[in-house]
């Protein structure tokens, strides 16, 4: 990341956005990124580029587009959501990172960006978890363990307390219940997790059933 | 899911869903978002094409 580079060739403009601001090289070979935090207060640009395409460019890129809010908004949400199927919190972060990284390079192809995220983070997720359990010990998925160390500090005391409930039901209820809270129906999650409707329906009244007796129990 | 089922649950998800919602707001009070966003956006542009660029 350059926080202040410029030399021959380069400009000094006034920032039109806060955070991070792409701009290409003057051969058009690369991308560079400058900062607003950079000294005075002012970002470098090549050149050979006109101010008005410039902000024409960023603006159109980082606010026009929507990846910025929509990472804002669906970024913590797809942590969460890995966290309630099993997921450690670094492990969450992994994977929603990485699910934002590929939004972005294809973002202006992507038409339902929050169901894309989320089909992304939770294959990444799955599949990590798979390799996991193979390095560890073959494992059937029935048997799938949330992890140990979930690492929940960051949540208030109740919301750790629902997450810890859903993290407890068995791995394919987990699955199916954290997907249906996220907002997914349940054709939805049969299309992501590779089982019929039907299926799924049926696990999610068992692990809906299971949680109301919990919380039951727990005076919720 | 049939409409009685859901009635049943009812009060149940809408717990569920308000805690996981202000548990995602939680998280989100407690993390450097932005920071976090030029990474990914510095990642996702590191890529030799980056955004403009239309595939999938």
């Amino acid at each position: 990341m350059l926080t202040a580079e410029r030399g021959p060739g380069w400009v000094k403009v006034k920032p039109s956005l806060r955070g991070k601001i792409r701009f290409s090289d003057r051969d058009g070979e690369s991308e560079r990124w400058c900062t607003a935090e950079a000294p005075f207060g002012v970002i470098w640009q090549p050149r050979t580029r006109a101010k008005g395409e410039a902000h024409a460019r960023t603006s159109r890129q980082l606010s026009g587009n929507g990846f910025v809010s929509f990472f804002h908004e669906r970024y913590s949400r797809t942590v969460v959501l890995l966290i309630a199927m099993g997921a450690s919190r670094a492990d969450a972060e992994d994977a929603a990172q990485e699910a934002m990284v590929l939004a972005w390079r294809q973002w202006e192809s992507i038409r339902e960006p929050d169901a894309w995220v989320r089909t992304v983070a939770v294959r990444a997720y799955l599949k990590q978890a798979r390799a996991q359990r193979s390095q560890a010990a073959p494992l059937d998925e029935s048997a799938r363990e949330p992890a140990a160390d979930p690492d929940l500090g960051v949540f208030a005391e109740q919301q750790q307390h629902v997450l810890s409930l859903l993290r407890g039901l068995p791995a394919g209820q987990r699955t199916i219940a954290a997907l249906f809270y996220d907002g997914l129906t349940c054709e939805e999650i049969g299309e992501l997790v590779g089982k019929p409707p039907a299926t799924v329906r049926s696990q999610l009244r068992h692990a809906r059933n299971s949680l109301k007796g919990l919380m039951s129990s727990g005076g919720i | 899911m049939t409409g009685r089922e859901d009635a049943a649950f009812a009060a149940l998800d809408a717990h569920i869903r308000a805690q996981l919602t202000m548990a995602a707001a939680d998280y989100k009070s407690h993390t450097d978002l932005q920071a976090l966003l030029a990474a990914v956006l510095e990642s996702g542009t590191r890529h030799d094409d980056g955004p403009a660029a239309t595939h999938s």
